[in-house]
């Protein structure tokens, strides 16, 4: 089952009803939806506030989603409008990248190092952190593990990709791939307030 | 050894990077939902891609969108979903196909019933007049009777073994096979309902 239609039956779950499969959705995007909107709007609270409207609307107008379009698109355009409207409404002018941004442009959108620095100083704080736990713990892994992570989640390749690439079985990327990131996670969980200890 | 619960946040890990085929997302999928540690999981791990990928952001609204949702009413979306749409559009799409070629099949077997019944009597007064007897085979029965076609020479006999014309079972067959679904066509409120809704921003 690909990502998009992952994202499609927690669409459908929050269609019939379940809040809970919109709470997934919202992890898996805020950060990226977040990140985009700070290409428009400078104040890292403002971005924040935005992303969070994004969100409410995207949830108020799901029924009428049919997934004709990725429901990562279809957020991203909520969003832009959202941020567009937010700067009419606040007198400002529309920096020339909103209203050139389209469908295409928000389905390609990977622009994290062309961002300017959006955190507050809090958030900034807990960005370097995370980031430097992570790279550590990232160093720390075993060099299969490390790769295989990488070309998931970096470059986004698919498990037989990377298969291919490593020259092992599907399997074996599985299992790299789940290890690492609880090798990660681990290292991680103290920094994000979830403990481990009380899980079977 | 490896544990009950690294097996499921194995199939977590799968699930996020779209590697898990329908049935066990989909079970996977509700563990995330009803189980906290599972849905930490889901959190740190989504947390994990997007430092990976340098996100220069580091926000967390999930707690605050999910408090401003308390409040909104359930969704419950007055449309079946577009694959289910498509499926039923589908259906009824191959339901009046094959409609319409069991009638026309139909059609043509009764007229060429007629004609081969129009034929057998003219071959029956034909014969009679000659003196002949009726032709071997007892009872005229048109189905496996083998008349000899009008438009055709005596010497080359038509076949019209119909009720052996794998053909025509196979389509009628099918016609039966076709179950119509009460619904199925989309209204336009619809199509125009997902554009409205981002435009609507």
């Amino acid at each position: 089952m690909s990502d998009r239609e992952i994202d499609q039956q927690l669409v459908e779950q929050v269609q019939r009803g379940d809040k809970r499969a919109f709470d997934l959705l919202v992890i898996k995007y805020q950060r990226r939806l977040a990140r985009l909107l700070s290409r428009f709007i400078r104040d890292p609270a403002e971005v924040e506030d935005i992303t969070q409207e994004t969100f409410i609307k995207a949830y108020r107008a799901l029924p009428s989603f049919r997934g004709d379009s990725a429901f990562y698109t279809w957020l991203y355009r909520i969003g832009v409008n959202t941020a567009k409207n937010f700067l009419v409404s606040q007198g400002r002018k529309l920096p020339a990248t909103v209203n050139g941004f389209g469908t295409e442009e928000a389905e390609n959108f990977e622009g994290a190092d062309q961002l300017r620095e959006v955190n507050t100083p809090e958030s900034e704080l807990m960005g370097k952190q995370v980031a430097q736990t992570v790279n550590q713990a990232l160093e720390a892994l075993p060099e299969e593990l490390r790769t295989a992570i990488i070309l998931r989640e970096i470059e986004g390749l698919s498990y037989e990709e990377i298969a291919d690439i490593m020259n092992c079985p599907i399997g074996t990327v599985r299992s790299r791939i789940f290890r690492a990131r609880e090798a990660v996670a681990d290292k991680l969980r103290p920094l994000l307030g979830t403990d481990k200890s009380k899980r079977w | 050894m490896v544990t009950r619960g690294e097996i499921v946040r194995n199939k977590v890990s799968e699930l996020m990077d779209g590697e898990l085929d329908g049935t066990h997302a989909a079970k996977i999928i509700n563990a995330v939902k009803t189980d906290n540690d599972l849905f930490s999981d889901w959190k740190i791990y989504h947390a994990i891609g997007d430092s990976l990928r340098q996100s220069a952001v580091n926000i967390d609204i999930s707690e605050q969108v999910r408090n401003q949702l308390a409040d909104e009413p359930l969704l419950l979306s007055p449309y079946p979903h577009k694959t289910h749409q498509n499926r039923k559009q589908k259906l009824l799409g191959l339901s009046v196909a094959a409609s319409v070629a069991a009638l026309s099949i139909g059609w043509l077997i009764s007229q060429s019933m007629e004609q081969h019944e129009t034929t057998l009597k003219e071959i029956y007064v034909a014969e009679k007049n000659n003196g002949k007897t009726a032709p071997v085979g007892g009872p005229r029965s048109l189905m496996t009777f083998q008349p000899v076609s009008a438009y055709s020479s005596p010497s080359m006999p038509v076949n019209t073994h119909y009720n052996n014309d794998p053909l025509i079972y196979r389509d009628l067959t099918y016609e039966r096979s076709v179950r119509y679904p009460a619904t199925g066509i989309s209204s336009p409120a619809e199509v125009v309902g997902e554009q409205s809704a981002a435009s609507a921003e």
